[in-house]
Order: structure tokens, then sequence, then C-alpha cells
């Protein structure tokens, strides 16, 4: 077979190929190692610091559903650690995005209700806010508990036991970041400035990181992007083998699956040209 | 005719609320504070009204296709028309509550089982065109295209969880790729981009952004 027609293998073919990779390694975990980045251990070590702490976390989430298949492992990662951390009451601002309402529910209902938390004394859903996203940053940076009169029920914030304390964005201990790329600026431009002693995290979809990188170590003490961050994330807190965990084959082997087949046509590209190259000097 | 009746009227309360927000971000604890807070509720508001201007502009355009029986596209907007009314009539009939995680509404079944599915696949579609990709498209065909596959070689690895278990470096070697060089482009796009917003804001505050203010030339 000629090494032309070998490089136009039928897309169909490497379809079945990429889905096979993704789909063995549910039937027949492997359970192939992961190594922990130092993003989800700074991410982690600094949430495990507030422990017993009586720490305050804002949760504020913009996650359009077609990111809800990362985002929620990652939700589920991080508010499972906390929940598990005692005494450390998240507050979850849903923003921009009305159906981010929907997942935040769907996973405090899966990590919430094995661990008993109550909503109200543990954590909090705040009303959505249907504004742009810089409008929302800047009002909440100015005026926090005057951008919330209640919460997504209707209680008023003062009546809930776990805003106790909390007043201005300074109050917060760690304030989390949930969008997939795009607007990771918005805490630079509207929080960072007026809180800057403020603990930013960033947690977005695995592309997106590209538009945290410039704040990471700066603005954000860390971010954390992708299904494999939140498998790194449930790692070292010692969360269920599930979810995220579950996936780390198939990302791993369709990884290498990538790079086999840029190896691969490379070589039959080369070797091809280098056939071709004699013919052409005569 | 009057001053205000052109350009100029809108122009004018641009500049008063850009100068009070201005001066609020630049200037905090002062009486402006408040202010600017006012405006920001009125511009939530706003939004909200906007969300109703779409919703009767989507109807006017499927509702015109329809009924000029527009070749292939009359059916989508007729199905359009149909899930508009349907999530409306769900909305208004089944209570405030019904778009509430867990209700048992129309609007939850059709946000859970369609909407949500079918946003998610459409994504996740992406990652198959990745792998024809790599197959078809990253040739080393010069120096450069090569070096470009190298990098990227080395960010998979940095990206698979196993790829710092294969060897220690490839994440490292990655990170380097990532944080040396892309951050440094990276960082220019986003002063370019600061660059230019600050531009389009002086033209639109100097009223040279005219479709803006509703003036089509």
């Amino acid at each position: 077979m000629s090494a032309e027609r070998l490089l136009k293998v039928p897309r169909k073919l490497l379809y079945c190929l990429a889905v096979f990779v993704l789909a063995f390694p549910l039937f027949v975990p492997l359970r192939l190692p992961i190594a922990i980045s130092k993003e989800t251990k700074v991410f982690y070590e600094y949430m495990e610091d507030l422990r017993g702490t009586d720490a305050h976390v804002l949760i504020i989430a913009m996650i359009p559903p077609p990111f809800w298949g990362e985002f929620r492992h990652l939700l589920f990662a991080i508010l499972q650690h906390l929940f598990l951390l005692e005494d450390v009451k998240i507050i979850i601002a849903p923003v921009f995005m009305a159906p981010t309402m929907a997942l935040v529910h769907q996973v405090l209902d899966m990590v919430s209700n094995p661990l008993n938390k109550t909503y109200g004394k543990d954590y909090v859903v705040l009303s959505f806010i249907p504004a742009a996203i810089e409008s929302t940053f800047a009002m909440l940076s100015s005026d926090f508990r005057g951008s919330y009169q209640t919460d997504e029920f209707g209680t008023p914030i003062d009546e809930l036991p776990a805003m106790d304390g909390v007043n201005t964005i300074g109050d917060f201990d760690a304030v989390i970041w949930c969008e997939p790329a795009r607007w990771q600026p918005a805490v630079a431009l509207y929080m960072y400035p007026k809180w800057p002693n403020v603990a930013y995290f960033g947690v977005l979809i695995a592309e997106g990181y590209y538009f945290a990188t410039p704040y990471i170590g700066n603005v954000y003490k860390s971010a954390i992007w992708g299904i494999r961050m939140a498998a790194e994330y449930q790692q070292l807190y010692g969360g269920p083998y599930s979810g995220a965990e579950k996936q780390m084959d198939g990302l791993s082997l369709y990884h290498i699956l990538g790079i086999a087949l840029i190896v691969v046509a490379n070589v039959i590209y080369f070797a091809g040209r280098t056939k071709q190259k004699p013919q052409g000097k005569r | 005719m009057a001053w205000y009746k052109g350009m100029a009227g809108p122009l004018v309360i641009i500049w008063i609320v850009a100068f009070i927000i201005l001066f609020s971000h630049y200037y905090p604890g002062t009486v402006m504070d408040s202010i600017s807070s006012t405006l920001y509720n009125w511009g939530i508001i706003a939004g909200s009204v906007i969300i109703w201007v779409g919703l009767i502009n989507v109807c006017y355009y499927a509702y015109r296709d329809l009924k000029r029986k527009a070749p292939g596209r009359w059916y989508f907007a007729a199905f359009q028309l149909l899930i508009i009314i349907l999530i409306l009539a769900s909305g208004f009939g089944q209570g405030e509550t019904s778009y509430q995680p867990g209700a048992n509404t129309i609007i939850n079944w059709l946000f859970n089982n369609v909407y949500q599915i079918g946003a998610m696949t459409v994504s996740a579609m992406s990652g198959l065109y990745c792998v024809t990709a790599t197959y078809r498209a990253f040739r080393a065909r010069s120096a450069e295209a090569a070096l470009f596959i190298i990098a990227g070689v080395f960010v998979m690895l940095r990206n698979a969880p196993i790829g710092g278990v294969i060897w220690a470096g490839f994440p490292i070697i990655g990170e380097w790729v990532v944080s040396t060089i892309y951050d440094g482009i990276i960082k220019t796009l986003y002063i370019c981009m600061a660059i230019g917003i600050l531009a389009y804001v002086i033209r639109y505050y100097m009223g040279k952004e005219k479709a803006a203010l509703g003036v089509l030339e």
C-alpha cells in the first residue's frame, strides 16, 4: 500500500478508534496512575488549611450547559472536600447564566445529602443576578451585601446563619471563580484591586487555562481545570473512586492515541517522501 | 432641532454615567459609590428587559419565516415557535417555581433531557475532530511545523494524567512551553485587546461609533 493511501485513512475508522479508546476503560478500568499537578496541590493545600477555622468560601459560578461535563466533576470534588472540612461555610453565587443554578443544585444534591449538610447553616445558594459579568463583579466588589437581599428561595440573607459575618468580599477566606475560560480576567479587573488580600482561585475547562495562566501566581493563588484536575483533587482528599477518576484512563489513552497518530502519520509521510525523491531526480 | 434630539442627548447621558462609574472606581468612598451602585442595578433591570426584546425579535423572525414558508427554514421556525410557546406556557402556567431545580415541570424536563444533553454532545464532538486532525493535518512539512508539533506533543503529555508518570520531565517541559512561550504571547494579546477596547471607548464617547447610538449610516 502506498504512503499516500495510508495517509488517507477514512475518518470513520479514526472515529471508531477514538470511541473505542474512550469507552474501553469504562468497562475495564485500568487504573492508570495520575500525576498530581502543582496547581491542584496549591489549591488543595489552601482549602485544607481552612479546616476548623469557621471560614467562608464564596463560589461564583457561570457555567453554560455545554461545559457541564467538566464542571460537574470539578464542582463535585471542590464541594465534597469543603464539606468534609467541617466548619467551612460555602456561599454559592450563580451569575450571568441562569442554567448554572440547575448544575449547582445537581451537584449539591449529590454531595450535601450523604454528608448531612444543612442548607442555610452549612451552605447557601444566593439569588441569581441576571446581569453582564462586568457589572456583576463590579457590584459584588463594591457592595456585596447590598447586591444580595435574599437567597435563591427568597429567604432574607440576614436570617441565614451561614452568612453571619459576611458583609464584603474581604470577609471571605477564599473566592472561587468557576467559568469556562474567557471571563477569568474579571477577578483581576474588578475584585483584586479592591480586595487584594482575599485568596482567589480559578476553576475552568481544560482548553480554558490559557486564559487564566497570566493571572495564576499573582491574582489567583491557583487555578484548576478540566476533569483531570478534578480527579487529582479527588485523589488528594481521598474521595471515592468515581466520576472524574474513572474517566482518567480514557483521557490518558486518548492523549496517547493522539500522539501515536501524529508519530505514525509523520513516519509514513517521511517514508513516502524518501521513496519519491530519487524518482524526482531522474 | 433641539440639541438633545440628535446624538448629543444620548452622548451627554453616556458621559455622565461614565464619569460617575469611573470616579467611583478610582476614588472609592465618596457619594458617587451609591449612585454608581444604583446605576449598576439599572443595568441589571435593563438587561432583563433586553431578554424580552430578544424573545420578541426571535418570535418575529420565526413567525415571518413560517408565514412565508421560507424554503429550508420554515420547519425550523415552526419548531422554534412551538418550543417557545411550550416553555412560556409551562413557565407561566406551572408557576413561579417551575424553573427551580428539582421541580417536576415541562421546563425542567426539556432542559435536563433535551437541551443539556444536546449541548454537551455538540461540545464533545470536537474531541473526535481532534483525532482526525492529529493524523491528517499534523505533518512536519517544515522546520516551523516540526517545532510546533514537538511543542504540541509536550503540552499533550503535560495535560495527560499519565504524562508525568511516564517521565517526570514531560510536565516540566510542557509547563515551560505554556508558561514561557504561550504566556508571553497571550499577555501581548491581552494588552493589544485592552488598547483596542480603549480606542473603541474613546471613539464611543466622542460619538464616532454611531451604530451604538442607534444611528445607521
